[in-house]
């Protein structure tokens, strides 16, 4: 009860003091983004209790940080609680410290049945997550404080929609965690969140990629808000299939057969993640063609991006057509589903580092 | 089914090969890139420009036409079973079912009907027999069509704005893609588009006060002049940076004329403006032909700068002796953001103007130069750079020549002259020699002057790669790197003390000798062109404009959301049907049947059973 109504006067008081406080940066689609938004989040609560834990949590992390900072970009390194928990980069240190415990934790559950470290695999995971959203909220008020014409939404490069890839594939899988009792299939998602978090510190440490740079003129529009967080659930749902497939394939070589659900959950799973990441890509990749045709004076100019957007949506095409019109299933369906990762991978980072084109940024 | 599969697999394929090979290039690229061979091979399959192939539209076509069919074959099917409730089954035929429960309650089948409704469910009504039949979820048939009929029109959407009615003209040989680089006034009437023309996506490079009401559609190798309902003129083009110097906004501000009302509008990247049908958007911007103010240093004379007037795109000529040169100056950028280092630390920074251009000699061959105007910092020393290249290929070689303690090349200029005096070389070549403990006797002085002599005006001829030829040719292969040593270290210390004068005023920072030396010594490999001093400047913009007509595009957002809706519908509505059979008073047998089996149907039969329970 206290936590249905803290929810609900958050949301609404973070919506009204957007409006009211913060008028003059916004137009009005990005109000509008504001309110539906707002209104989302609050579906999403009632739909999925957990998320709000998750997001009270995020508002107290992430506005105990703002109230340290005091609006002085200089606090991050005087204030001992922003220096090492709150700013944004700490909290995200924090976010690549959980998830690889995480893991290691969802592995020990598999191999021991042991139900303790499951439930601490799944507190792990939450953990991390907390804090990376935190992080990117953190990360968007430094932005400001920058100066207040570079202030944007962090994801706008590769190493902030790492971040975000990172989280929105942890949070669909809790939340089928939660919903399918399927921990075991945990160390298997938590594979793929670790290989980005790997690569954030790698991008961290050897190219400097976590300084906030300021907006090419290319992406400065309310469009990113929605394209880019779409995207990125497409993304995280499709990985998390191929990641349930990863383990189907293995049960049925004789791998963790104990451990794993039935072949039939597990289906079901690949299947619903797929068709929630099909439907979050159709409408990511409609509105990057609503925005292209506005930035660039087409809605679609085979840009590789683009193109590659169009593979993938083929390819998950396929692959519904598979099983909802030939009732297919088993094997070639999980093959297919992995498959389809190496395909994502490549729309998703394969074309910034091999194709040149109009999506320029993100360069390694 | 298998045909639009295979269909819609070559399009992915091919879409891959164009992603692969970078689309719509110069085809002198491809030539270089591919050879003679493989070059005419690609071109035969119009591999530079596959999404424009007619191969490729006649495959989108087929998709179409294939999706239109199915739509068509399908739709009174799904029509009528959305309308119909399947009845006609035996009671038997019910235990049959994978979700079959049978329950015992208190209620009528009245009742039970009532309760199934309000779950959502049609009751087929007016059924003489005691089964009662029910569905619920025909949306998601409905889905296919949405989703399908949204594909058809989408594509046909992306068809209009195409330019398939071009290849139809250009087929019949009404129009001509034009390749030659011609003025507009001088292009041939066929390769020119009507300003009614129904959709096209042109470009049009304006200068600053420039007017226009032509703009050009690239085709493969070539052009058409498309004419426009309005005249466009390029009243100023800017651009907005960060404090950092990044850019955060391009934008031109615009007089459009049409019919003699005159509109005023500024747009910039992500703010087009749009009018009669046609968007403008901000799509690129070059030099319009900026004016210039240069000064000329010829590196190893005096430094009498020359002082010359030109423009970008402009040519000057320039006699040096007894050569002819011509400067092509081809580029003027105000701002050069770079990331330099600072402390430890990566920092974007504005490091200033730059020219660039070609410096070509009478028989036509010519070497590119890039000059930036303002020494660049590079670890706490400044340095005016300038970059050589021969080809457009290679990288830019730098001559890096130190700015003095006022950041000025004057201390380059004396160091320079200095270091060329007879007189002073001799004294200092002198008090080398006295410095000298090692040498004894009258001869061995005498022989090291002449040596030292020599071997600093082979440098003062040809740099350190002079010293390094001669050693290689007179010193014996064991001893010529302890020589190469001796020998930097002589001329260094004979300029040293060439330029005393300047030491001494301090207007030199630290190893300023150094680095000049190494300036001198590369100003051998920099190539013909005197060093270009960039004394001030006129900045002319050229704006790139984007002309786009798109009538397909409301048809193709209208396919979208069909696409949204659609896929929705058939993914997260089910579609149930049960039927109800009173078996005798009280008991009841109920069966589920879905054309989907996921494990939440049968969680949701149980739910729905155990509601009808109570
Ligand atoms: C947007 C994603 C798509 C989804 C979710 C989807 C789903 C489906 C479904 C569920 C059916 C079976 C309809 C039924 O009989 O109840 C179907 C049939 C079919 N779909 Fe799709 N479809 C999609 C896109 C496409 C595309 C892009 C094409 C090709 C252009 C296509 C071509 C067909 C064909 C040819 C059939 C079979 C019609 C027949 O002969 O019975 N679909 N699709």
């Amino acid at each position: 009860m206290i936590i249905n109504l803290s929810f609900i006067i958050s949301i609404v008081s973070i919506v009204a003091l957007g409006l009211y406080r913060f008028t003059a940066f916004m137009d009005y689609y990005e109000m509008g983004i504001l309110v539906l938004g707002g209104i989302g989040f609050i579906w999403l609560g009632f739909f999925w209790h957990t998320f709000k834990k998750i997001f009270l949590s995020v508002v107290a992390l992430s506005g105990l940080s703002i109230f340290l900072f005091n609006d002085d970009l200089q606090a991050q390194n005087a204030d001992f609680f922003l220096k090492y928990f709150l700013s944004s980069q700490s909290l995200i240190m924090w976010m690549t410290f959980f998830f690889p415990l995480s893991l290691l934790s969802y592995l020990t559950f598999n191999i021991k049945n042991n139900q303790f470290s499951g439930n601490v695999a799944t507190n792990f995971s939450l953990i991390a997550i907390v804090s990376g959203f935190s992080g990117l909220m953190v990360r968007w008020y430094e932005s400001y404080l920058i100066s207040v014409d570079v202030g944007h939404i962090p994801i706008s490069n590769l190493y902030e929609v790492f971040v975000l890839f990172c989280l929105i594939t942890g949070l669909i899988y809790i939340y089928y965690e939660g919903k399918a009792n399927v921990k075991s299939l945990g160390v298997f998602v938590l594979l793929i969140i670790n290989a980005a978090v790997a690569f954030i510190l790698w991008y961290t440490f050897s190219k400097n990629a976590d300084s906030i740079q300021p907006l090419v003129p290319a992406l400065q529009s309310y469009w990113m808000k929605i394209h880019v967080p779409s995207n990125f659930i497409g993304y995280g749902a499709f990985s998390i299939s191929a990641m349930i497939a990863l383990a189907y394939i293995l049960k049925n070589y004789g791998f963790f057969k104990k451990s794993l659900p039935s072949n039939h959950v597990m289906e079901d799973l690949m299947y619903k993640s797929i068709a929630i990441g099909f439907i979050f890509f159709t409408i990511a990749t409609i509105l990057g063609a609503v925005w292209a045709a506005e930035a660039w004076g087409g809605y679609w100019s085979w840009d590789p991006k683009e193109t590659w957007a169009l593979i993938v949506w083929l390819n998950y095409a396929a692959w519904l057509h598979l099983r909802l019109v030939k009732g297919l299933r088993g094997n070639v369906l999980a093959w297919w589903s992995l498959v389809g990762l190496i395909i994502t991978t490549f729309a998703f980072v394969g074309v910034n580092l091999f194709l040149s084109g109009l999506h320029s940024y993100g360069e390694l | 089914m298998k045909f639009a599969i295979a269909m819609l697999s070559i399009v992915a394929i091919a879409s891959i090969i164009g992603t692969v090979i970078k689309q719509s290039e110069p085809y002198n690229n491809y030539l270089i890139q591919f050879g003679q061979f493989w070059f005419h091979i690609f071109e035969s399959f119009d591999l530079y420009n596959i999404y424009q192939a007619s191969w490729f539209l006649v495959i989108l076509l087929f998709l179409v036409v294939s999706t239109s069919l199915c739509v068509s074959r399908n739709t009174p099917k799904i029509l009528k079973s959305i309308v119909n409730f399947q009845g006609g089954l035996q009671p038997e035929s019910l235990k049959k079912f994978k979700n079959y429960h049978e329950i015992e309650v208190k209620k009528s089948l009245a009742a039970i009907a009532k309760k199934i409704e309000a779950n959502g469910f049609k009751i087929k009504k007016n059924t003489k027999s005691d089964l009662l039949i029910a569905k619920k979820g025909s949306l998601q048939k409905l889905g296919y069509i949405f989703t399908h009929l949204a594909i058809v029109v989408i594509s046909i959407g992306g068809l209009l704005d195409g330019n398939m009615f071009f290849k139809f003209q250009q087929s019949i040989g009404s129009k001509v893609v034009e390749t030659r680089n011609l003025k507009f006034s001088e292009v041939p009437l066929k390769s020119q588009l009507d300003k009614n023309n129904f959709s096209y996506r042109a470009t049009l490079l304006l200068n600053e006060t420039e007017q226009n009401n032509k703009a050009l559609v690239r085709i493969k190798d070539g052009y058409l002049v498309q004419h426009l309902p309005f005249d466009i003129k390029l009243d100023k083009f800017h651009i907005e940076h960060y404090s950092t110097g990044q850019p955060k906004s391009f934008l031109s501000d615009l007089t459009i004329t049409k019919d003699g009302k005159k509109y005023q509008e500024t747009i910039s990247v992500n703010k087009p403006f749009s009018m009669d049908g046609i968007t403008i958007y901000q799509s690129d911007f070059q030099d319009g032909g900026s004016k210039i103010n240069l000064s000329l240093i010829s590196l190893f004379d005096q430094f009498k700068p020359i002082s010359i007037q030109s423009q970008i795109f402009k040519q000057n000529e320039y006699k040096e002796g007894k050569n002819d040169y011509v400067f092509e100056f081809d580029d003027f950028r105000e701002f050069n953001i770079f990331q330099i280092e600072d402390g430890n630390k990566l920092k974007t920074k504005n490091i200033g103007p730059s020219v660039v251009y070609k410096f070509r000699n009478n028989s036509g061959q010519a070497l590119e130069y890039q000059t930036y105007q303002n020494p660049i910092p590079q670890n706490d020393k400044f340095f005016f750079m300038s970059g050589m290249r021969q080809d457009l290929q290679s990288e830019f070689r730098f001559l890096r020549i130190p700015a003095d303690n006022d950041l000025s090349m004057d201390g380059y200029k004396n160091f320079v002259s200095n270091i060329r005096i007879k007189d002073n070389i001799n004294k200092s070549v002198d008090e080398l020699t006295k410095r000298s403990s090692s040498l004894v006797n009258a001869e061995s002085k005498e022989n090291f002057k002449n040596n030292t002599k020599e071997i600093y005006q082979i440098f003062l001829e040809s740099g350190y790669s002079g010293i390094a030829k001669y050693i290689e040719d007179n010193v014996p292969e064991d001893q010529q790197e302890i020589i190469a040593e001796s020998y930097i270290k002589i001329i260094y210390f004979i300029s040293e003390l060439l330029n005393q004068d300047l030491m001494n005023a301090n207007l030199i920072p630290q190893d300023f000798i150094q680095d000049a030396l190494n300036a001198y010594s590369d100003s051998f490999f920099y190539g013909p062109s005197p060093f270009l001093m960039l004394n001030d400047y006129e900045k002319i913009y050229a704006s790139g404009l984007q002309l786009t007509k798109d009538p397909g595009k409301i048809w193709v957002y209208l396919g979208s959301l069909f696409l949204v809706l659609g896929i929705f519908c058939m993914i997260y509505v089910q579609e149930i049907r049960l039927w109800v059979i009173e078996k005798s008073k009280n008991k009841f047998a109920i069966a589920f049947a879905s054309n989907r089996d996921h494990i939440d149907f049968e969680n949701y039969c149980i739910d729905l059973v155990n509601k009808l329970k109570k």
